[in-house]
């Protein structure tokens, strides 16, 4: 029985090697039809390379933003820039808290914001956050915040990633493409916006109710960001962006959600801080358009003024290069 | 606890450890072991069924002894038919009281008697229909003279609740697996090693071919109308190959982790793809349950003793009843009558066992008259299908009537460019394989162990690449 055990290990041993060789084989010389559990979405959407590059190369700014898209196709930093407030944008597609603690634990330090406004919004709390995982480890360097990160969604498409991600970095072939600026309607603009062509939303009418469930690791890994904030002393609001009024009142139960999140902190929720229509100011139904963008990056600025949240911000009045 | 989860990943190893080694030499450890590993598997599902399994567990094993104890056959027999109803009638409650609910209300309205009944809302509990069987085959044998009934409580409810086979099958007859309880299991290397090639290759037919399957087949059949007929054609075939990568692959898992405690469960699919006719397809389909129906249904009613219109009758009795098995719908029924009509030529005539021996036995190749019964077998399983797909009859004749139109001969619009490949992988597999248990059985065994160990990482490899990664229940648990 003790030869069995053994050669079950050497077996586990030779297969994990051997799979690993396979799976980078696989990356390499398979289209993407063929191998559904390496995705590998190099720039496929979100500009997130090139907003990692940008955020690795920028100086510190005063408001850093965290978030899913409706952080990175929400907050247009050169609104901030024409009020003295330099910014950066670290909004990503369908980034959840997991990733907002890599990317606190990446650029704090580099950014030393001076207020951090992070985006909230249920999906992301519902979500496991591979889908996000994979853009970052496709897109974003593979170092031990990619490793932690990979460890606690602990999904297989996940630890492909990072198998063949790190592959790629250690043979010096990461992301070799030209980084482009535009991709279909959308438009990379430096500091981290992405602006969607103007485009009207049809409003949908009735959309079925949505049950708020949050997942208890981004819950946890929510925390996990708060406490880092709070160990570098860096101020943050929560806000919740606005969304068409449909789909904000599918929601139930998102109040508890708020309750967990928010207590002592200060959280804005937009939807009714501007006054918003679903045909003039969106082009989806979870999405401003760039008029929108205008109305809900002033009232934001208002209200965290208001609050005297902006108050300190002298000394770094330039956008971000 | 589904096999194909992590959970399994770590029970198992836990188990296979406690069993050999704090187990030792003593029989009884290693069943107090089994039993309760198997209770832990159980109610890992849903704890609150677990006293439905130990109240059937208890009746049996009553019935067993006070059967032991009477000589006198109308007690015997009433012992036997509290068995029976106590079964068949949790059986009953928790799968067809609904049905038949809702089917005797029907009657009457259509008799003039409106009548309005209760609907209950009850759950399922996971392979009831298998181990009710099973449990019912103990008490039945115990009955017929087969055997002796249990002594030991605890090596019984071993028996009935033996984890790799309580929730899907093999449903295990008590004369092959009760007495391996019965006697202290020697661990054998070479046996736990074809057990894990068994357990490999059943988990690849499970989480790559059946569940990469299943969306495709999802999506036509819910929608049917939206595709040509020759789409629909091709999913019908794809949910064969579902259903048979989900339950061969669990029987495979279930039969390979059984020989890791040194149990050996019967075989329960003998590559029915290959079948060359309908008879022979029941011969490699679902062995225990095919023979659990032939023993315990078809021989009492006389089996294939009797004028052929006693055997006409009772092979449609058995092939309808075992479609009711799967589930309160007539569409099974009719799914299994279907099966009886292409079924009766071949008694009638005779040829039922014609094909008993392999399939194209020394030959690489099968002859272009077995590839075309072969084919015309697949054809005629896979218009069953329909039937075991439809929501109800109605629906079952729209898609019928959608089959057989003229897009028929229209390319077929299911775009899956990984799911080819791999299902000529598994054809290649299981053709090589054909006269062995399983695929891996013997495939590649005399190389030297870096090629047949590359072989079986491969075989991880595409596991890892193609599973797909959402937590697929397995088919058969619904049953």
């Amino acid at each position: 029985m003790a030869r069995f055990i053994i050669r079950c290990f050497a077996f586990v041993a030779f297969a994990a090697i051997f799979s690993a060789a396979l799976l980078i084989l696989w990356g390499e010389l398979m289209p993407r039809k063929l191998r559904p559990n390496l995705p590998h979405p190099v720039q496929l959407y979100g500009f997130l390379d090139t907003r990692l590059k940008e955020a690795d190369a920028s100086s510190p700014v005063d408001v850093l933003f965290l978030g899913s898209s409706k952080a990175y196709r929400g907050f247009d930093t050169r609104i901030w820039a024409s009020q003295g407030i330099s910014s950066f944008n670290l909004g990503s597609t369908g980034q959840t808290p997991m990733q907002s603690e890599l990317l606190l634990a990446r650029y704090l330090h580099r950014l030393q914001p001076r207020l951090v406004v992070i985006e909230v919004d249920p999906v992301p709390f519902m979500d496991e956050g591979v889908e996000s995982s994979l853009d970052f480890l496709a897109n974003g360097p593979i170092d031990r915040e990619a490793w932690r990160m990979a460890t606690r969604i602990n999904h297989l498409k996940t630890w492909n990633a990072l198998v063949f991600g790190a592959w790629q970095q250690f043979t010096g072939r990461r992301n070799p493409l030209p980084k482009p600026q535009r991709q279909g309607p959308n438009s990379y603009v430096p500091g981290g916006f992405t602006q969607h062509d103007p485009e009207n939303y049809q409003p949908a009418g009735y959309l079925p109710p949505m049950q708020c469930d949050p997942r208890p690791e981004q819950l946890q890994a929510f925390l996990r960001a708060v406490r880092m904030l709070d160990e570098e002393s860096t101020p943050f609001v929560l806000v919740t962006a606005p969304v068409t009024d449909a789909f904000a009142r599918s929601w139930i139960d998102d109040e508890r959600l708020w309750s967990l999140l928010a207590p002592g902190h200060v959280h804005f929720r937009m939807q009714d801080a501007a006054m918003y229509s679903d045909s003039l100011h969106f082009y989806d139904r979870g999405h401003l358009n760039q008029n929108g963008v205008e109305l809900f990056n002033r009232a934001l600025i208002d209200s965290l003024g208001s609050r005297g949240l902006l108050r300190p911000f002298g000394d770094r009045n330039q956008a971000p290069s | 606890m589904l096999f194909n989860s992590i959970d399994f990943a770590l029970f198992l190893p836990i188990v296979f450890l406690l069993y050999w080694m704090v187990g030792g030499s003593s029989l009884a450890r290693r069943n107090l072991i089994l039993l309760a590993a198997s209770y832990l598997f159980y109610g890992w599902w849903d704890w609150r069924f677990l006293g439905l399994l130990a109240f059937s567990t208890a009746v049996d094993f009553a019935v067993g002894r006070a059967m032991e104890s009477t000589a006198q056959q109308a007690k015997r027999k009433a012992l036997l038919a509290i068995s029976l109803i106590v079964n068949l009638g949790l059986l009953g409650f928790f799968k067809y009281f609904n049905f038949f609910a809702a089917e005797f209300a029907q009657a009457f309205s259509f008799l003039g008697m409106p009548m309005t009944t209760a609907r209950l809302d009850i759950v399922l509990p996971v392979g009831i229909s298998f181990y009710t069987f099973q449990t019912l085959s103990y008490s039945i044998d115990v009955y017929r003279g087969h055997m002796k009934p249990s002594r030991d409580p605890i090596a019984f409810a071993a028996y009935v609740a033996f984890f790799p086979q309580l929730v899907a099958g093999p449903i295990e007859r008590a004369t092959n697996l009760l007495p391996q309880f019965a006697s202290l299991r020697v661990f054998d290397r070479a046996k736990a090693t074809d057990g894990m090639r068994q357990m490999l290759w059943g988990l690849f037919k499970k989480v790559v071919i059946a569940d990469n399957c299943a969306p495709h087949v999802h999506a036509v059949f819910s929608n049917h109308e939206a595709y040509s007929a020759s789409t629909v054609a091709l999913a019908a075939f794809l949910f064969g190959l579902q259903v048979y990568g989900d339950f061969s692959g669990y029987s495979d898992i279930a039969i390979g982790c059984a020989r890791l405690f040194g149990f050996s469960l019967m075989r329960n699919f003998a590559y029915p793809l290959f079948a060359r006719d309908i008879a022979e397809y029941w011969r490699r389909w679902n062995i225990s349950v095919t023979t659990w129906f032939r023993d315990y249904v078809y021989v009492p009613l006389g089996g294939s003793r009797g004028p052929l219109l006693q055997r006409i009758r009772n092979t449609m009795i058995v092939f309808v009843v075992s479609g009711l098995w799967h589930g309160p719908n007539w569409t099974f029924m009719a799914w299994g009558a279907l099966h009886g009509l292409y079924f009766l030529p071949q008694l009638i005539s005779g040829t039922n066992r014609r094909f008993l021996g392999p399939i194209a036995p020394g030959r690489w190749l099968p002859t272009a008259n077995e590839a075309a019964r072969m084919l015309g077998t697949t054809v005629l399983v896979c218009i069953g299908h329909i039937f075991f797909l439809g929501t109800d009859m109605a629906d079952v004749w729209a898609t019928l009537g959608h089959l057989f139109s003229t897009s028929i001969w229209s390319i077929p619009e299911i775009n899956a460019p990984a799911l080819w490949p791999l299902i000529a992988m598994l054809f290649t597999m299981e053709w090589i394989a054909r006269d062995h248990q399983h695929a891996l059985e013997r495939n590649g065994l005399s190389w030297r162990w870096p090629m047949r160990w590359a072989i079986y990482a491969a075989l991880c490899f595409a596991i890892i690449m193609f599973m797909r990664t959402d937590e697929v229940p397995f088919f058969y648990f619904q049953f």
